[in-house]
């Protein structure tokens, strides 16, 4: 290799960070988790005559809708955090931080309360299963981000993302990705059976 | 590692035409929508070795000057044989008696806190003190074409 | 240059106490591999055990050395902790030991998520095995474990083999995110990726498959569990689940998993044929092609695994997709070939291990080119053949490789060689063993001989050659005694190996033996994809004009 290949190869490896990179692949892990219980669910709906199956009802729509109003908040919050973070400014990146902690708690919260008085179990029928488990794994993602996030407040409150801004934008990734499946939740089983009440 | 990047993108192209060619002739109708998430997982991968190279194109044309990054070091932390004993946890509690579920969940939060005190430690103290250098390279490091040993 | 070191290494000046602490809180990924291997033995051991108990019921018709619930126990926890608790891990503890030496770095990118790699694994290990001894025993559903019998069957067992691969699966996802990291990170200057040893070309694409294919048995795995214990319907046709979306979830984890099993043992055999040949590895692009191809092409042919079950419509696309698998795999075998060809080859126990990985890996392959036409599978699907095959892949394939690097690395982790005359006992046992044990089955698998049945009539006439395979595996016993013996009389002598006992062409073999804690004090240039080589050439070309003042070339 050329001297420039080789120093462009190093420049490279220097514009990426253990964090960054590994949390990319740890999301794409998980992506390929949810997929697994999601392709159960999309081969179960070609498969049905009916869809949901009966004895399924549509939940109300207020609070999950809600619930993914604050999600989307939360990750405009945590951009402007990572955003902050790249300017090396520690106040921003404080009150941002909070911001989306706060949020996501929101979130969590408002998903389950949603969950409650639903008329099924995860014993009626895969749709139930599916929705029950899948609500289980999410909320447990939640709860893995509030605790990211708590521990990046506690960092950031005391100056020690003043160099490094890695774990916010480690974060960004993790979060955005939570978000990314929550739409999507959101939309496979609120909104598209919407009309089959 | 731009050619990374790219074998990347080739590898998220081919499993988008296996995606399509599963989906045009299988019954597992999940195959399909499995291997989408592998492409676009692949690709974002890719895109972020190309975004960085990219990068690095600017700046060596900018001239700008090259940061060594600072890698700390990770001493000897019991932490990871913690949180492997609170899956022991998971596993006694089902086995035996839910008590133990609740013992290993603490065990796991206290690996947690105690992880993420020796992260922190090891930034502050990387901080405060040089970066390793890494070995020092060897008597002749002028970079040459390959021998064409491929 | 790193210096030989030719003195006795210094003793230990740790207390008893402190020294069990200090592995248990490691982090060095020399220590941490070591104890990978050390823990895949002992796996190896118990599966071993158990795979003997088996051939031993099966050694004569009607044979009533073990129940037939104890035999199904047997042959799905042998199956199931030498596939994760073994196979794997001995290609991550080779992976962890040599890909940061390899690539000149200081350790890999998370030394403590490493660690928790490790951790975890023998307590999903131990979590499998334990079904024994629980009430209803072990999980018997085979290592496959096809519902709806494993999620029908009473016991604690079944789920223990859940939760215990759980726990393995979050292990061996870690350790990939670790090695993709480290090998796109961590590489010394002047090593580009095409300049990288193929051992850890052959480990990056293993970790990407892991990324991509584990997570979806972890799905699996808790539909699995929630279905034996939340009363969730995943599986039940009665409610709206089916049995193909376990056979389907499995699967596509499934053949890229054999993959993952395979692709270390290539990169293994890949490292010690150019040394024991003092020749490069021909066609090292070639080689990276080959393996990009076969762990993307591992993705488009998991049905050739259900192609009797009545569930695939479409039987010429997976039949296709497979047969095509096998191209780039016979580049692989051209390339070893011609490596080989017109070499000094220098027949010490590496080299006749991977020799044998060679050979049997090409019988296995054959097999499964056979099973990979629907119209034979109908007839050899869950007989006997496809025993053969799965061990003449991964015993006569990955296991010979990861023989072969044991003895090839030894040196490298303890300082000392292991005894030449033992090694080539080990290997002629193991060698004869294996082959009487599992090519018999061919045979046997066209007679018709289905797989995990405990017993058998004398009718069927199936017994002479199952005699045979029981007699070969008691062979493979021997041979494992002998290298455990080895290993004994090897760790009894001092360590005086020098930093390149072999010869090598990688940077692991420009540190001391064993490495230093940093690995490194001086790191020859990178130029070529045989940097020690090169150093060692150059060396050779000073010594030898030393009154000449000409640059070193």
């Amino acid at each position: 290799m050329s001297e420039h290949a080789l120093a462009l190869e190093r420049r490279a490896v220097h514009e990426t960070s253990n964090a960054v990179l590994g949390m990319l692949l740890f999301v794409i892990s998980e992506a390929m988790f949810f997929m697994g219980f999601l392709a159960v669910y999309f081969t179960a709906y070609a498969n049905a005559k009916v869809w949901p199956p009966s004895g399924i009802s549509i939940p109300p729509m207020g609070l999950p809708t809600a619930a993914v109003v604050v999600l989307l908040g939360s990750v405009a919050t945590m951009t402007m955090a990572n955003r902050a973070g790249r300017l090396h400014d520690q106040r921003r990146v404080t009150v941002w931080t909070g911001a989306t902690l706060i949020l996501a708690a929101g979130f969590a919260g408002l998903l389950g309360l949603s969950y409650r008085g639903l008329g099924f179990h995860a014993s009626t029928d895969i749709y139930g299963s599916l929705f029950w488990v899948l609500a289980v794994v999410a909320i447990a993602h939640a709860i893995g981000g509030i605790v990211f996030f708590a521990l990046l407040l506690a960092q950031a409150r005391a100056g020690e993302l003043q160099l490094r801004h890695d774990p916010l934008q480690a974060a960004s990734i993790y979060w955005n990705f939570v978000a990314v499946i929550g739409v999507s939740l959101y939309v496979i089983f609120y909104l598209a059976n919407a009309g089959s009440k | 590692m731009k050619m990374t990047g790219r074998t990347a993108f080739g590898a998220a192209l081919f499993f988008v035409v296996a995606g399509l060619a599963y989906a045009l002739t299988g019954t597992f109708e999940g195959g399909f929508p499995l291997l989408m998430v592998a492409a676009v997982g692949v690709a974002l991968l890719g895109s972020h070795i190309v975004a960085a190279v990219r990068r690095a194109e600017r700046e060596i044309a900018a001239g700008e000057h090259d940061e060594e990054p600072i890698e700390p070091h990770v001493g000897p932390t019991i932490w990871p044989l913690g949180y492997a004993l609170s899956a022991v946890g998971l596993v006694l509690g089902f086995l035996v008696d839910r008590g133990i579920y609740v013992a290993g969940g603490l065990l796991f939060l206290a690996a947690t806190a105690g992880w993420f005190a020796d992260v922190r430690h090891q930034w502050r103290h990387a901080q405060e003190e040089p970066p390793d250098p890494g070995p020092p390279l060897g008597p002749d490091t002028t970079p040459m074409a390959d021998e064409g040993v491929t | 240059m790193t210096a030989t070191r030719d003195e006795v290494l210094p003793q230990r000046p740790v207390s008893q106490r402190g020294a069990v602490l200090e592995w248990l809180t490691t982090t060095d990924h020399k220590k941490i591999g070591a104890m990978y291997l050390v823990n895949s033995f002992l796996f190896f051991v118990i599966g071993g055990g158990l795979a003997l108990t088996m051939r031993t019921q099966l050694s004569r018709p009607n044979n009533h050395v073990v129940s037939t619930d104890f035999y199904d126990q047997a042959v799905s926890i042998h199956g199931t902790l030498m596939i994760f608790l073994v196979i794997f891990p001995f290609l991550s503890g080779f992976g962890n030991y040599f890909v940061p030496l390899q690539i000149g770095a200081l350790d890999m990118a998370f030394p403590r998520i490493n660690a928790l790699s490790f951790w975890l694994l023998p307590v999903g290990g131990f979590t499998i095995a334990s079904g024994f001894f629980v009430p209803g025993g072990a999980a018997a559903a085979g290592w496959t474990g096809y519902v709806p019998l494993s999620i029908r069957q009473p016991g604690a067992g079944q789920d223990l083999w859940a939760l215990g691969l759980l726990i393995v699966g979050v292990s061996s996802i870690l350790g990939a995110i670790n090695f993709i990291v480290t090998v796109l990170r961590m590489r010394a200057p002047g090593m580009s990726m095409l300049l990288m040893p193929i051992f850890c070309w052959a480990t990056l694409a293993t970790s990407l498959l892991v990324v991509l294919a584990t997570p979806v048995l972890t799905a699996g795995l808790m539909m699995f569990l929630s279905d034996r214990n939340f009363g969730t319907t995943f599986f039940d046709p009665a409610n709206g689940g089916a049995v193909s979306y376990w056979l389907n979830t499995f699967w596509f984890f499934g053949h890229p998993e054999v993959y993952m099993l395979i692709l270390g043992a290539w990169g293994i055999v890949s490292e010690i044929i150019p040394v024991f040949c003092s020749k490069p590895l021909y066609g090292y692009k070639g080689v990276v092609v080959a393996f990009t191809m076969i762990a993307g092409l591992s993705f488009a042919v998991w049905a050739h695994h259900m192609f009797t079950t009545g569930l695939v419509p479409n039987l010429s696309f997976f039949a296709a997709t497979t047969e095509l698998i096998s191209v780039p795999t016979g580049v692989l075998f051209f390339n070893w070939l011609a490596t080989m060809w017109g070499g000094r080859i220098r027949f010490e126990p590496p080299m006749l291990f991977a020799l044998g990985f060679v050979a049997m890996f090409l019988i296995g392959g054959i097999d499964g080119v056979w099973m990979a036409q629907p119209a034979m599978d109908y007839s050899i699907h869950d007989t006997y053949w496809v025993v053969a095959h799965i061990h003449y892949v991964l015993f006569g394939g990955t296991l010979f490789g990861i023989m072969a690097g044991l003895y090839y690395w030894f040196p490298k982790i303890t300082g000392r060689r292991l005894n030449k005359t033992l090694g080539y006992w080990h290997f002629g046992f193991q060698f004869v063993g294996f082959n009487v044990t599992f090519f018999p089955m061919h045979m046997l698998g066209l007679q018709g001989m289905p797989r995990r049945i405990a017993i058998y009539p004398e009718s069927a006439g199936w017994g002479s050659l199952n005699l045979l395979a029981t007699i070969g595996s008691y062979l493979i016993g021997v041979s494992i005694m002998i290298f455990v013996l080895n290993v004994a009389v090897t760790m009894l002598s001092p360590a005086t190996e020098p930093a390149d006992p072999w010869g090598g062409n990688s940077l692991e073999w420009a540190t001391s033996s064993p490495p230093p804690p940093h690995n490194f004090d001086e790191l020859p240039p990178i130029r070529s994809s045989r940097p020690v080589y090169d150093a060692r050439k150059a060396l050779a070309k000073v010594a030898a004009a030393p009154g000449e003042t000409g640059a070193v070339s």
